[in-house]
């Protein structure tokens, strides 16, 4: 036993592989057939509480997670022969860790996705608000500070570009959108058109002088 | 227990026990097999978090039916009842191509690689069967953002296993022309590895896409 201290680096198991090596192949099937009849005890199970009305509605879904959960240690523990042993600390360390970041992602995500749904109201809301915000303010105008605001157009026209768009999150004076004047623009065309007349002008007064 | 356990030998590893000094063994093809299991189940752990960016995406996505139908009102039960004990069925019958190796067993090792690779043919093609039936009721992956992180995810899944199958018939013929070699061995044990991971991917698949979804 004195050889087992002087080893320098210890590697383990290699992982999916069982550490007990005078195991017969029958024994290893044996483990693999007790991973499969616990799985599909756990399967049947987590499929019967779903069709079948025997537990509460609402905690069917913790039911069927904690029936994974279990399911998953069972096909770590007979399939990937996982154990707790210290051959097997580099595999369960990297387990750990995956699982760790799993968990980070996932709640993370829900956590951050949850938080923004409910600063954002849909636009379903936000056409309810209005409503009962135009009835409001019509009582007591310039008091209420408006929790939402109808923009419309001030000058009629045709829209040239929208920077805007449901969903998303604009400061107050912002600019929504840019309507162009038709009429204004055919006067700017006509001021044009006189700006390259004169030019054409000049030029033949200046040939006509030199 | 007579049998000096370095750690390291299994039957997949070569004979090289009890005469040989610990710190050769490191050096030879039993320490490699560790190192490159090893390395294999790092990158199983990173596909693993990469498949949680999936679940995670499907879970906020899961109500954003966008007017279109509902989870419960697409997944059949019953087909998915079908494809979860293809699954686990191949991921025993996985078990026994690793035990068949072990064994030095050409035509039991093969059996059990023909096996694994026909459940999962099957489990495939139930899949394409559900999906090409969902996309011909109008309710493709391009219908809501629920669809979309339905199809990415289960998708994603079925693409692993047909890469698995690919990686399965390759391994075959490998082992039918090579026979169990060192090399071998080692794709064999990382086969293994992949294929139960596959599983345990599935186990979450089926629990929180289909039976939650049903049970909303």
């Amino acid at each position: 036993m004195s050889q087992e201290h002087e080893k320098p680096v210890t590697l383990g198991v290699a992982p999916g592989l069982n550490d007990l090596v005078d195991q017969s192949s029958w024994q290893k099937i044996q483990t693999y057939f007790i991973g499969l009849v616990l799985s599909a005890i756990l399967t049947v199970a987590a499929f019967y509480f779903v069709q079948s009305k025997t537990i509460w509605g609402p905690s069917i879904p913790v039911a069927l997670t904690v029936l994974a959960v279990a399911q998953v240690g069972v096909h770590l523990a007979f399939f990937l022969h996982l154990t707790t042993g210290p051959d097997n600390v580099n595999n369960s360390l990297a387990l750990a860790f995956g699982t760790l970041v799993v968990a980070l992602v996932i709640c993370g995500t829900l956590w951050i996705m949850y938080n923004m749904d409910q600063n954002m109201p849909i636009m379903a809301h936000m056409n309810a608000k209005t409503h009962s915000l135009d009835q409001h303010q019509g009582g007591t105008p310039g008091i209420t500070k408006p929790v939402a605001a109808v923009v419309e157009a001030s000058v009629a026209g045709r829209v040239r570009s929208i920077s805007c768009d449901v969903g998303m999150r604009v400061t107050k004076g912002q600019i929504c959108a840019v309507i162009e004047v038709p009429e204004l623009d055919s006067e700017h065309v006509k001021a044009e058109k006189l700006q390259i007349e004169a030019m054409a002008r000049i030029q033949q007064e200046e040939i006509a002088l030199s | 227990m007579t049998v000096v356990n370095d750690g390291l030998s299994t039957n997949l590893t070569p004979v090289e026990h009890h005469h040989e000094r610990h710190d050769d063994a490191h050096h030879g093809a039993g320490a490699k097999l560790v190192i490159v299991g090893y390395g294999f189940w790092i990158f199983l752990l990173s596909d693993i978090v990469m498949f949680s960016a999936f679940f995670a995406a499907h879970a906020v996505l899961q109500d954003a039916t966008d007017g279109g139908p509902k989870g419960s009102e697409l997944l059949s039960i019953r087909n998915v009842a079908y494809e979860t004990a293809c699954l686990l069925l191949s991921s025993f019958t996985c078990g026994l191509i690793l035990v068949g190796a072990e064994a030095r067993r050409m035509a039991w090792t093969q059996a059990a690689l023909v096996a694994t690779g026909l459940l999962g043919l099957t489990f495939l093609v139930l899949e394409v069967r559900e999906f090409s039936e969902l996309i011909s009721q109008g309710a493709g992956p391009q219908r809501s953002a629920f669809l979309s992180s339905f199809f990415a995810l289960v998708g994603c899944h079925g693409a692993h296993v047909s890469v698995g199958l690919l990686w399965l018939g390759t391994m075959m013929a490998q082992l039918f022309v090579k026979g169990f070699r060192d090399d071998i061995l080692r794709r064999l044990l990382c086969f293994n590895l992949f294929w139960h991971m596959l599983d345990i991917v599935w186990v979450a698949v089926f629990t929180l896409v289909y039976l939650v979804g049903d049970a909303r």
